[in-house]
């Protein structure tokens, strides 16, 4: 397993927010976290790279590892925790510098790149999330130009410009039209063969569409963890079924 | 369909329509096949006619299931339960038309051979066209009440099904041999024999998708070798 949570509690203060979550994420596959709004799934995707750790009086309890070694440990250094694990937010957030800059910007931090290399990573980074095409012609031009599915595609440039193994997408085409999702759950195929990744998403057609394996949060805790052919057709779990088909109890 | 209900009531209606039209299409399909069996049986012309005009009704009910069954596939890309409902009912209409078309079938053949005396085979026929219409009747009954233990036993009934069609079929070879003058007939039973055991076919398939349906167990074709769940 790349990720794997065992017994995780989550707590918000004294709220607690994850109860026992336990669920293992392979290698490059897509993992796709499903569950109403306040289930957890959000949380539980910013334990991997300690997002959380942001805020106040947040505390964890229980085991979560990348590769076997736990993400919690008193040892890790979470800079670099965040440089394994990239993360993609709802809204596309470019910084407002140029294109080129955005992409560099992970490069830069901490690594003296000469330039030649610097131009080469971040040519990689922008063919890698198919925005190339796109940017070649205008890299020195603002971020703030693009389209916001362009926009959302050079987030993902600058996450894998520091070549991560995990990215994190937090409901990545929810301000996005059905064309620019359309061309983003296309990448997100592309980029399965180099990286694990980890999506929320409130879109169950986009669950059913992108991912391999499937977890239902409600409350706090999984449900129902399954293949997602598995989970969107035969589900195990009368609340999975009943979240899944838009039904009340 | 589940006890509770969609968040979305109009959804709830939408399926609710598409059951009470399935169950009008099977139901249908059902009376055929009983009607067509009793004209043969009872050698009722004005039945056997009957059985035939009512074809264009069944087709028509197949056309508007098949187009309500897209719209909620477009409309609501349903998932689960909804979702085996919904690619289900796809598959029922077919075999529900088929058992139509072989009724008519049946009928048609039946009023041939009003035109001559019964046959010796008519107790082993009577016994073949009594199993199928059951096997109708039970996977319509099935589907009906989404009841996967009916299914279950039409399933197993299968076998006995081409069991006595078997022995139907050694009957009329062994009197077409045996009685020249009969050949004719005795060669059109056969076609009768073979339009009912394919009827329970068609049974056989409704119930398979009523077991699909209720318990999410796809039990056709147990010889083959099926792609494991990656889980």
């Amino acid at each position: 397993m790349k990720i794997e949570s065992r017994g995780l509690d989550f707590f918000y203060g004294a709220s607690q927010a994850l109860h026992g979550v336990t669920l293992g994420v392979k290698t490059r596959e897509i993992f796709a976290l499903i569950g109403p709004s306040g289930c957890g799934k959000s949380t539980f995707l910013r334990c991997i790279n300690r997002m959380n750790d942001t805020l106040d009086g947040t505390s964890v309890r229980g085991t979560l590892t990348l590769d076997g070694a736990d993400i919690y440990a008193p040892s890790v250094d979470v800079v670099k925790l965040r440089r394994r694990v990239g993360m993609v937010f709802q809204k596309p957030n470019p910084f407002p510098k140029s294109i080129f800059d955005n992409v560099a910007y992970g490069l830069r931090l901490g690594m003296k790149l000469p330039r030649t290399e610097l131009e080469g990573r971040v040519e990689k980074a922008l063919r890698g999330a198919a925005l190339w095409d796109e940017a070649k012609d205008r890299l020195a031009a603002s971020a703030m130009m693009l389209s916001g599915g362009q926009q959302q595609r050079l987030c993902i440039a600058r996450a894998i410009a520091v070549e991560p193994e995990v990215l994190l997408m937090d409901e990545p085409t929810s301000a996005l039209d059905p064309i620019a999702t359309a061309r983003l759950e296309e990448l997100m195929q592309t980029l399965r063969d180099a990286y694990t990744i980890v999506i929320v998403t409130h879109n169950l057609q986009q669950a059913a569409r992108v991912s391999d394996t499937t977890a239902f949060f409600l409350h706090g805790r999984v449900v129902e963890v399954a293949s997602t052919d598995s989970l969107f057709t035969r589900p195990r779990v009368k609340e999975t079924e009943e979240y899944i088909t838009g039904r009340f109890g | 369909m589940m006890g509770s209900r969609h968040l979305d009531s109009k959804y709830d209606t939408e399926l609710n329509e598409l059951a009470v039209h399935m169950t009008r299409m099977a139901v249908r399909a059902e009376s055929m096949v009983r009607d067509a069996v009793r004209a043969l049986l009872n050698r009722d012309a004005e039945l056997a006619r009957a059985v035939i005009r009512s074809d264009r009704e069944l087709d028509r009910l197949e056309l508007e299931a098949d187009e309500m069954s897209l719209r909620l596939l477009a409309r609501r890309a349903p998932f689960g339960e909804d979702l085996r409902f919904v690619t289900v009912n796809l598959k029922i209409v077919t075999d529900l038309e088929r058992m139509g078309d072989l009724a008519v079938n049946l009928a048609e053949r039946a009023l041939e051979l009003m035109q001559g005396p019964g046959l010796s085979a008519g107790r082993e026929v009577e016994q073949l066209g009594t199993a199928s219409l059951a096997a109708v009747s039970d996977a319509v009954r099935a589907y009906q009440a989404r009841d996967s233990a009916i299914a279950r036993e039409v399933l197993r009934n299968d076998r006995n099904i081409d069991a006595l069609n078997r022995a139907a079929f050694e009957t009329l070879i062994r009197i077409a041999h045996e009685r020249p003058d009969e050949f004719g007939r005795a060669l059109a039973l056969t076609s009768v024999c073979r339009y009912l055991e394919r009827i329970a076919d068609h049974a056989t398939n409704v119930s398979e998708m009523v077991v699909f349906l209720v318990e999410a167990e796809d039990v056709r074709h147990r010889g083959l070798e099926r792609k494991k769940d990656p889980e």
